[in-house]
């Protein structure tokens, strides 16, 4: 009898368009509910019609809903990411593990000015979704 | 004699876009002579040149389905799997897959499954050059991959597995 232990992976985004220069930008988001927990968070910038590149256009802090919880870190924003593994922040280093439908505020601190934005960032989460693979 | 693996290949699925702007959505069966798809990734080539990196930048896959199952959500931007991010990487490590917590990779369905891509350009014009027509190849790398029962390891893992999961649930009900 062959065990399923394996579960699907899911992406979901979060966009958030239009961030002004030199402000800090407050977001409020729930991880998914169909996911079981978060593996990995990567964030990246977009604006239509110019290349960012890996130039780092402002940091990202994020912080979950709990009462022992203190913000993750900061993480700086680029327009590509060296690699998507070196680009994610790994959740499952925390000291609890970041399960779906769990409620996280992140404040994105825009430091390239008026050269750049406004542009638009993407929160990238990636989980364990609740369904089994066949 | 040397001998050869023939249960890998890389199946390309070209994409063309025609003007700035332009979605396009294109379908491709995979080869039928491989039963997994254990990596994806893409590159644009056909822009001006020094462009075929940037016109990936602010593209975006619509949609990207392989047999109905998701493998990215709409809006994925299409530089996370390009390989240009990848400089100096052997071409077999600079593809996209997921993979389960002790870093196995967890395939997608081969053997002549549907792949449904849409993918939305994002608009990069480079300076003094047309970057229009150019395509985008999306590669996935196939695997014929042998029956897991056959195999004693997987056989103990999924015994394992399947122990463990039975030890859970008796004592989640215990408690």
């Amino acid at each position: 009898m062959q065990a399923t232990n394996k579960y699907q992976k899911r992406w979901h985004i979060i966009s958030v368009p239009a961030v002004v220069a030199n402000s800090i930008t407050h977001i409020e988001f729930k991880t998914p509910p169909e996911f079981l927990f978060v593996e990995k968070v990567a964030f990246s910038a977009s604006k239509t019609g110019i290349a960012l590149h890996a130039y780092i256009l402002g940091f990202i802090s994020l912080k979950t809903n709990t009462e022992r919880s203190n913000p993750i870190q900061r993480f700086p924003v680029t327009g590509i990411p060296y690699s998507l593994d070196e680009a994610a922040f790994n959740p499952q280093k925390l000291n609890e593990p970041l399960l779906g439908n769990t409620l996280i505020t992140a404040d994105y601190q825009e430091v390239a000015g008026p050269d750049k934005a406004p542009y638009d960032i993407k929160i990238y989460l990636y989980g364990t979704h609740k369904n089994k693979l066949n | 004699m040397p001998t050869i693996d023939r249960k890998k290949k890389i199946q390309v699925i070209p994409i063309v876009i025609p003007a700035i702007g332009n979605e396009v959505e294109i379908n491709a069966s995979v080869d039928k002579q491989f039963n997994k798809v254990t990596g994806i990734a893409c590159s644009a080539l056909g822009a001006a040149a020094g462009a075929d990196e940037a016109v990936l930048q602010n593209s975006v896959f619509n949609r990207f389905e392989i047999d109905s199952d998701e493998v990215f959500p709409p809006g994925y931007e299409a530089k996370f799997i390009g390989v240009h991010r990848l400089k100096g990487v052997p071409p077999d490590e600079a593809f996209y897959s997921n993979k389960d917590k002790v870093g196995q990779i967890i395939p997608f369905n081969g053997n002549n499954s549907t792949v449904t891509i849409k993918y939305k350009d994002g608009g990069f014009v480079a300076a003094g050059a047309p970057n229009y027509p150019y395509t985008v190849n999306v590669y996935l790398r196939l695997e014929q991959v042998s029956d897991e029962k056959e195999n004693p390891l997987e056989k103990f893992k999924h015994f394992l597995a399947q122990s463990f999961e039975k030890w859970s649930k008796e004592n989640a009900s215990n408690k």
